[in-house]
């Protein structure tokens, strides 16, 4: 097996991250803090998605990067 | 009163952090299994992964918030940080200097300092770097303790020592390779982590124009206000940006500081390590939007009173993080700026564990040893690193004007450097005897301009031509005295004793090198091609902005 690259420790991390920050989002939609309006939480709702997306694509550059010789 | 509230989802996304860099430091340790594994991640690093890990090695959120602060305080002159004091250096060390760097296969700078010029010159160069090494990593680590204390209410000695642990865990498994890793994935954290802040803060005023509109006018041009010292807020005019940032400092730092030079010569050939700069210098332009937008925008919005007044002009980025990051984002935020920390950190401890193990340690005190005896030697030497560096940081804690000292350092151990090895690289004539005495020289001189401005013995237009001259202009000028005493007393010493030998200079001096030729190479794999293209746009930015 050839061996991991960074972006797949990249990747793995921003696959968390977009999920973890996606879902604040979603949950301080419903239970907002006094501090933020809507827009930033709709911001992190679409940057958690954002940082989804790019976990994926860091993947699969890690993907190409092992086949490399 | 701390500015910020961290909620659990923050900590979580921290923790996540933490974890994920324990987790790279025990698998680059499998990797580690030499010595060139371990002090240069196996020279196996892309162009692209090594380029990224020199231009991080230079992005500590130290750097990221002072420079915020500066423009928040000064405008775009900051950028002059970002354009003229690296581009022209990065590619000049990409397309000149990295074939003698990289040719005989060193491991450090000071390496190269021995085979050019002798024991003497490697010995004086390896030791400044590595008390210097070790200074900047606990004033950075002590300045990480107090942004977190400000910012989320952290306690400075917990901030310290867990940081401390964590960077000795995954530098003493996995050596340059973790440093490389992390400086890479903290490339990216920064990146996505502050960028998000910047587009919010202009949507929410309105758009650029009107951030624009609400800066003062001198704040928004890199050239026009410095024909005179008086017209610009830093009280520098361009010949001293110019020669002292541009040429001095720039090229000081980027083509001759062992940390980010250690980065080209991880690369897995010659032309990735030429390219490796070259690529930063893309990255470098953009930081800006990072770096510069904050301050102009802290301005905008305190116009709003969207924001408070910041204490401290360096509370610029984390007040207008503070105000648009909710949860999650917020910890996304505090995870950024502690990467750049760690990052900071794992970089000035993967240069110190290299130096003191090849320049001090083998070149004098264990000369014959095994590969590994080495490798073990560089674990050890990262755990006693970290260990001084806290001391340092204890010291720092108890002496605030100790920052106005590290300033100085550079100054005192990079500008001279630069003119030794730019004569060395150079300059065949120049033999060992003028490179010591010239070099030794520089320091002395940078250290005596500098305590006699910091005390008051000499007045500072003596230096920088103007009384008005502000402590980086100062600074400015004491580089550039420091690098012309040194080229001087090289040239003329050298000039006055024997000529160096051509045999073992080969390949260390430009005219001796048998240079790489890519014309066999398609045009848009040339290092020259893109250096060209990153000067081009260089010369835009600097004239769109003028």
């Amino acid at each position: 097996m050839q061996q991991l690259t960074i972006w797949c420790f990249i990747g793995v991390l921003f696959l968390i991250y977009g999920l973890l920050i996606t879902g604040a989002g979603i949950y301080y939609l419903w239970h907002p803090l006094i501090n933020y309006g809507r827009m930033e939480y709709h911001a992190s709702i679409i940057w958690g998605i954002v940082l989804f997306i790019a976990g994926i694509i860091f993947l699969l550059i890690d993907q190409q990067a092992r086949r490399l010789p | 009163m701390h500015i910020s509230h961290l909620h659990l989802i923050d900590w979580i996304i921290i923790a996540v952090y933490f974890i994920a860099i324990i987790v790279i430091g025990f698998y680059t340790a499998g990797r580690a299994k030499t010595s060139t594994d371990y002090f240069l991640a196996g020279r196996r690093n892309s162009t692209w992964i090594a380029g990224i890990a020199f231009l991080s090695a230079n992005m500590g959120t130290l750097e990221l918030l002072g420079m915020a602060g500066q423009s928040y305080q000064h405008g775009m002159l900051t950028a002059h940080f970002y354009l003229i004091g690296a581009i022209p250096a990065m590619l000049f060390l990409g397309i000149f200097m990295l074939p003698m760097y990289y040719s005989k296969k060193i491991h450090s700078v000071p390496a190269y300092l021995y085979l050019r010029f002798g024991e003497a010159t490697r010995a004086l160069n390896a030791m400044a770097f590595a008390i210097m090494t070790l200074l900047m990593a606990g004033i950075n680590m002590y300045a990480m303790a107090l942004v977190l204390h400000i910012f989320v209410g952290w306690n400075l000695y917990a901030s310290i020592y867990i940081s401390s642990i964590t960077i000795a865990i995954y530098i003493g498994l996995g050596g340059l390779a973790s440093a490389i890793f992390s400086e890479v994935l903290q490339f990216f954290l920064i990146w996505f982590g502050l960028i998000l802040a910047m587009i919010l803060g202009v949507i929410h005023i309105g758009g650029w124009h009107e951030v624009i509109a609400r800066v003062p006018e001198s704040y928004l041009h890199l050239w026009a206000n410095t024909g005179a010292s008086a017209d610009n807020p830093l009280f520098i005019n361009w010949l001293g940006l110019a020669m002292g940032l541009g040429f001095v400092l720039g090229f000081g730092y980027w083509t001759t500081d062992f940390l980010v030079v250690q980065r080209a010569m991880s690369a897995k050939n010659l032309k990735s390590s030429q390219m490796t700069p070259i690529l930063a210098a893309f990255f470098k332009m953009a930081l800006p939007l990072i770096v510069i937008v904050p301050g102009l925008l802290a301005i905008a919005l305190l116009q709003k009173h969207v924001i408070p007044v910041p204490q401290r002009s360096d509370d610029a980025l984390l007040l207008i993080l503070n105000r648009y990051y909710p949860p999650g984002l917020l910890g996304l935020g505090v995870t950024a700026l502690l990467a750049g920390f760690m990052a900071g950190q794992a970089g000035n401890v993967s240069a110190f564990n290299t130096v003191f193990t090849f320049d001090i340690y083998r070149a004098h005190l264990k000369k014959q040893a095994s590969d590994k005896h080495y490798v073990m030697v560089g674990r050890i030497v990262t755990i006693i690193g970290i260990l001084l560096s806290i001391v340092t940081a204890y010291w720092a804690m108890s002496m605030p004007s100790i920052m106005d000292y590290m300033q100085a350092l550079f100054a005192i151990v990079n500008a001279p450097l630069l003119a030794t090895i730019l004569l060395g690289m150079f300059c065949k004539r120049i033999n060992g005897f003028g490179a010591f005495w010239g070099l030794l020289g520089g320091m002395v001189i940078s250290t005596i301009l500098f305590l006699g401005l910091k005390f008051n013995v000499m007045p500072v237009q003596i230096v920088a031509f103007t009384p008005l001259a502000s402590p980086m202009a100062a600074n400015f000028w004491r580089a550039v005295w420091a690098w012309l005493i040194t080229f001087i007393v090289t040239i003329l010493l050298s000039l006055l004793t024997a000529k160096p030998a051509v045999g073992p200079i080969k390949e260390l001096v430009y005219r001796l090198t048998i240079l790489p030729n890519y014309r066999h190479d398609v045009w848009f794999r040339r290092p020259g091609f893109w250096a060209s293209m990153a000067l081009f746009i260089f010369i835009v930015l600097n004239i769109v902005f003028w």
